[in-house]
């Protein structure tokens, strides 16, 4: 827990600020404007701090090596940034897998109101097909959103490594569902295709409503594990 | 005083200076260092990730402002951060109770 009191000496050579942020920037992973914001904290800080240096006379170039070494290294930093990355974007993907549920009552309701469903009106027919490719988008949304947010070299977490086999496990059930409902409409097996196309809303609302309430729980526990909790 | 006397310290040594006023991150090592007289100056690398996690967890929460024509982003303690620091100065109370127990010179 060095700091400029103990150190006299920079180092004679290392990164300039812009290759130090440019080699940051490429070892996070999450959504673009998260790691745009902490390169533009981290620089602020390292302003900051080549500042505070040459106020104590230091000379400029020190300086700035000075304050890039107190940072660490990038490789260091980014491990250390990763899980308040991924736990933001987690809790991202969670929200809108929060609207599944509602998309899944949605479709039941104009299922049932639809003629296939007995019900009279066209438009709930429609309406229920289009609540159902959004739903299954809204999956295939959270899945890679959570393969990208997370980075195993970064972030070994364990709960979030389960979390990301069993988005894999959902991601792999519903697409078998809809591919065996697609054959199956195909092959004009009504009586089935009624029982898998109320299945399916039901399988991929299920599967999201365990999925998501995990990615959070995982999220926060990746964040209270991170590497560099508590350390100085 | 080096990392490993300070190790599991630093969330709680954060806290307790947001609990004053608002601060960015290089405002927080400024204030460790100016309150330990200078025997304890925290890292960069391990105060802004640090300032982040405690942000996930619902400690503190950020905000960018511009002060002299530079950007930065201060934290600001929350009524959960608050009641955080209540915990950890309470843990830390018995801690050094405890260890001052086991350290104690022994009467002669």
């Amino acid at each position: 827990m060095t700091g400029i009191p103990g150190s006299t000496t920079a180092p004679a050579a290392g990164p300039t600020i812009e290759s130090y942020l440019t080699e940051l920037a490429s070892r996070l992973r999450g959504p673009r404007r998260f790691r745009a914001e902490l390169v533009l904290e981290v620089r602020a800080g390292l302003e900051e701090a080549t500042a505070a240096l040459q106020e104590a006379k230091w000379p400029a170039g020190s300086a700035e090596r000075q304050a890039i070494a107190d940072f660490g290294s990038a490789g260091r930093l980014a491990a250390d940034f990763q899980p308040s990355i991924a736990s933001r974007a987690a809790r991202r993907v969670g929200l809108i897998g929060v609207l599944m549920p509602i998309l899944m009552v949605g479709w039941a309701t104009s299922w049932a109101a639809s003629p296939a469903g007995g019900g009279e009106y066209d438009f709930h027919y429609l309406l229920s097909d289009l609540l159902y490719l959004i739903g299954a988008a809204l999956t295939v949304i959270c899945v890679i959103g959570l393969y990208r947010l997370t980075d195993r070299r970064a972030l070994g977490d364990r709960v979030l490594i389960r979390c990301r086999r069993l988005a894999r496990l959902h991601l792999v059930v519903v697409t078998i569902f809809i591919a065996v409902a697609g054959l199956l409409t195909a092959l004009n097996f009504d009586q089935v295709t009624q029982v898998m196309g109320h299945g399916l809303p039901l399988v991929v609302g299920l599967a999201s409503l365990i999925l998501m309430p995990m990615l959070w729980v995982a999220s926060i526990g990746a964040t209270l594990s991170a590497p560099g909790k508590q350390s100085g | 005083m080096d990392a490993d006397d300070l190790r599991g310290r630093l969330d709680p040594m954060i806290l307790a200076v947001l609990e004053r006023a608002p601060a960015h991150g290089y405002a927080v090592i400024e204030a460790v260092r100016a309150r330990t007289g200078g025997e304890v100056a925290l890292t960069t690398g391990s105060v802004y990730p640090a300032l982040r996690r405690l942000e996930v967890a619902g400690y503190v929460t950020g905000h960018w402002s511009t002060e002299g024509g530079r950007r930065r982003r201060t934290y600001q303690l929350t009524a959960t951060g608050r009641r955080q620091l209540v915990t950890e100065r309470s843990r830390w109370l018995v801690f050094t109770e405890l260890v001052g127990r086991v350290l104690e010179r022994p009467a002669t």
